[in-house]
């Protein structure tokens, strides 16, 4: 088999970051500029070249990065670019670029300030088929739900100024984008239960990470159901869409440090 | 009060109404016992909340949407009944959650009011059942006049998957069976005895399992340095190592330069004359060592073996100076396997490697590989086997599949535009 793809590692993560990130600048300065096109390559560029870093490190750990903290930042990076393109050429709605742009770059800066070296060792639990696609079922949906939230604020603050035909339209723009994220954070979660079962005997064990994925869910099924019966009360529904957000931080990052927690986690990223 | 419609105070006033019973019984009653609803109790209990269900929607569909009981369809209903159960979920986030079999004992208000053990619950179970309630009564006030669009296909996969779901996942959490069984290599005859998990008696399965192997793959090892007094790996910000993947080989540890010559995966300490040394071994006990050369300044090397211990062997380390050492640390584990032969009672038999994430299925039995001698490591000849016995995972993973094919036309179906979304509100 020929090796299309390079050994990477954390070091070279800065050449790979600092191009993806002056591609982001083109594309959303096109985009801006109502440059459409060169905004869309720019962007889909960007994204070619994280992936390559992905690629790389993939290829050198012998195992998928998905494993660290820093590994799963590294695919929210690339999930919100990704997010933030999908909006821009199906709604032409152009400033998402500038925000999706800046969220993955504050994500890569931090990778690049704190980065996580990981030995290639995985647990033997971790050996499974689900691991792979349980995991970044769940980081797309993050990023999507990210998006998500950037709108609503969006929207928050730019009420008075636009038309109300506008504001309906982005208000559409973030329900899709709840709708993409809860979707996926369900099938996330499906194949993470699948696996457990496989894996150590119960799809669902009630570990403080598993509690708040299912809090996360139910606070964003509030949200999607706000919307349906209140459809004009977006402010309420703005509210949830905050505090199911920072369900979500716990859900992902925060259950390390929840006093509640603590010792009894089976699903510690390791550090 | 009949015949007005009920609005956001009604449905407050029923979850807190609801959630102030579950407490009362919490408090007078105590926790649920964790085998309260073993079936039948369960199924019975189940088979009821869906007959309410059904009468309480044909009461509805006979006075024709006059009753309070179409509340019970409606937004303000699911609204109230999921941020109910979300505020109990979140109270249940935040405080550390310990076995109900402990919590019972205990005397503290938080623990008398269940917030250590929330699962177990009259309220919990309460606003369970009550958005199943709602859940099951919006299902059928929809699928009476559902259209043949992916958006009503979509609804009836994410609203019954989900009732599905939380339905069988009710029954299942009742009468799952967990077994621990020990089994070892130098055993004569099957085990067929196994500890129950939540009571720790042990009991006749059903089953016997005979072990006939058990084997640990591992990861080669890895040479770290540590600081002598804790312990601990350097350098202590982030710990470096080399791995002995392809020797001889060499690197730097925390500024140390080594140097790998030779490497044994199994081998044991041989005393010479002068010094100790390590030769291939290849039984009971065997363990991992290598020999280096660290560079300790222009014109001096330290040569010598370092290694992993064993039960029968004490592991050894190569002092470099009086605070730092180096030393090979144990290899992580890549897979635990055991082959075994299974008998059941009905004279089946089968035989299988259960390894993790490859559990053994028996009819409605999994058997998982659970733990080995940690002390022996790879020497081990007892193998540890979870059996779990799960009589409704058919229920759930209906649910789970439908749930999957709701996820995926959320995802695709489209929604729809902002002006004609206002004319479905107003029915
Ligand atoms: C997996 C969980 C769920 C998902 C993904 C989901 C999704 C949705 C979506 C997308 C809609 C609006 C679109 C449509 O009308 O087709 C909807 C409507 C609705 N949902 Fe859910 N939902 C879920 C759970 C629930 C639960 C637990 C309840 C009640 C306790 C509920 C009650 C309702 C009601 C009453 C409607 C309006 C139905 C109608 O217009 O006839 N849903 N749901």
């Amino acid at each position: 088999m020929i090796d299309l793809l390079p050994l990477l590692d954390w070091t070279d993560f800065v050449y790979f970051a600092t191009p993806t990130f002056l591609l982001l600048v083109v594309s959303v300065v096109s985009a801006l500029m109502s440059k459409r096109s060169l905004a869309i390559v720019a962007g889909a560029l960007a994204v070619v070249v994280f992936a390559f870093f992905i690629g790389g490190m993939w290829h050198s750990l012998q195992r998928p990065p998905l494993r660290t903290m820093g590994e799963t930042r590294l695919w929210y990076s690339f999930f919100v670019i990704i997010a933030g393109l999908i909006v821009f050429v199906r709604w032409r709605y152009k400033w998402i670029l500038s925000f999706s742009g800046l969220l993955s770059t504050v994500f890569m800066i931090i990778n690049i300030a704190k980065p996580e070296i990981h030995s290639k060792t995985m647990m033997p639990a971790l050996e499974s088929p689900f691991f792979v696609p349980h995991v970044i079922s769940y980081i797309f949906a993050y990023s999507m739900l990210a998006a998500a939230l950037i709108m609503g604020i969006y929207i928050i603050y730019n009420r008075r100024k636009n038309s109300s035909i506008e504001i309906d339209k982005m208000i559409h723009i973030a329900d899709n984008l709840v709708y993409t994220g809860m979707s996926f954070l369900m099938i996330g979660l499906l194949l993470g239960a699948v696996w457990a079962k496989i894996a150590w005997g119960t799809y669902w064990g009630w570990d403080p990470k598993e509690t708040w994925a299912a809090i996360t869910m139910l606070s964003y099924l509030l949200y999607i159901h706000h919307r349906v019966y209140c459809p004009k009360r977006f402010e309420v529904s703005f509210l949830l869409l905050i505090i199911s957000f920072l369900f979500l931080q716990i859900c992902w990052y925060g259950v390390n440090y929840l006093p509640s927690a603590q010792n009894s986690s089976i699903h510690m990223y390791g550090m | 009060m009949w015949g007005k419609k009920w609005g956001w105070f009604e449905s407050v006033a029923i979850v807190a109404g609801l959630g102030m019973v579950g407490v009362v019984l919490q408090l007078s009653v105590g926790a649920i016992p964790h085998n309260a609803f073993v079936s039948p109790v369960n199924i019975v209990g189940g088979s009821v909340l869906v007959a309410i269900i059904i009468l309480c929607f044909t009461i509805l569909y006979k006075y024709n949407k006059k009753t309070p009981l179409a509340f019970f369809a409606g937004g303000k209903a699911t609204l109230s009944s999921m941020a109910a159960l979300l505020l109990v979920l979140v109270l249940m986030g935040f405080t550390k959650q310990i076995p109900v079999s402990m919590g019972i004992e205990l005397t503290h208000p938080i623990h008398r009011i269940g917030l250590s053990h929330i699962l177990s619950t009259w309220y919990f179970l309460i606003l369970y059942l009550y958005l199943l309630f709602v859940l099951g009564f919006v299902i059928i006030n929809r699928v009476i006049r559902i259209k043949a669009n992916l958006r009503d296909i979509a609804f009836v996969m994410n609203h019954i998957g989900l009732f599905i779901t939380l339905f069988f996942g009710m029954l299942a959490s009742a009468d799952l069976q967990r077994y621990r069984m020990h089994t070892d290599t130098e055993s004569d005859y099957p085990e067929w005895r196994g500890i129950d998990n939540i009571t720790g008696q042990v009991v006749d399965l059903p089953i016997a399992i005979d072990l006939l192997s058990f084997d640990i793959d591992e990861y080669p090892p890895k040479l770290m340095i540590i600081d002598n007094n804790s312990g601990k790996p350097l350098p202590l910000q982030r710990a470096e190592s080399l791995s002995l993947e392809a020797v001889p080989t060499e690197g730097m540890i925390d500024g140390w330069q080594i140097k790998v010559k030779e490497y044994l995966p199994y081998s044991a300490a041989v005393a010479t004359p002068d010094s100790l040394v390590f030769r291939e071994f290849r039984s009971l006990g065997a363990v991992q060592s290598a020999k280096v050369d660290v560079r300790l300044n222009e014109d001096s090397v330290l040569s010598g073996w370092v290694a992993t211990g064993s039960h029968i062997f004490p592991y050894r380390s190569l002092k470099l100076t009086d605070s730092v050492s180096l030393v090979m640390a144990d290899p992580e584990p890549k897979q635990y396997s055991s082959r075994v032969v299974l008998y059941a009672q009905n004279g089946d038999t089968d035989s299988a490697t259960i390894k993790v994430n490859q559990p053994l299925r028996y009819k409605s039995w999994y058997i998982y590989q659970l733990n080995y001698n940690r002390e022996q490591g790879r020497w081990s000849t007892m193998s540890e086997f979870e059996l779990v016995k799960d009589n409704w995972l058919w229920g759930v993973y209906i649910g789970f599949a439908m749930l999957f094919v709701g996820a995926a036309m959320l995802f695709m179906s489209p929604l729809p535009k902002p002006d004609n979304e206002k004319e479905l509100k107003n029915e």
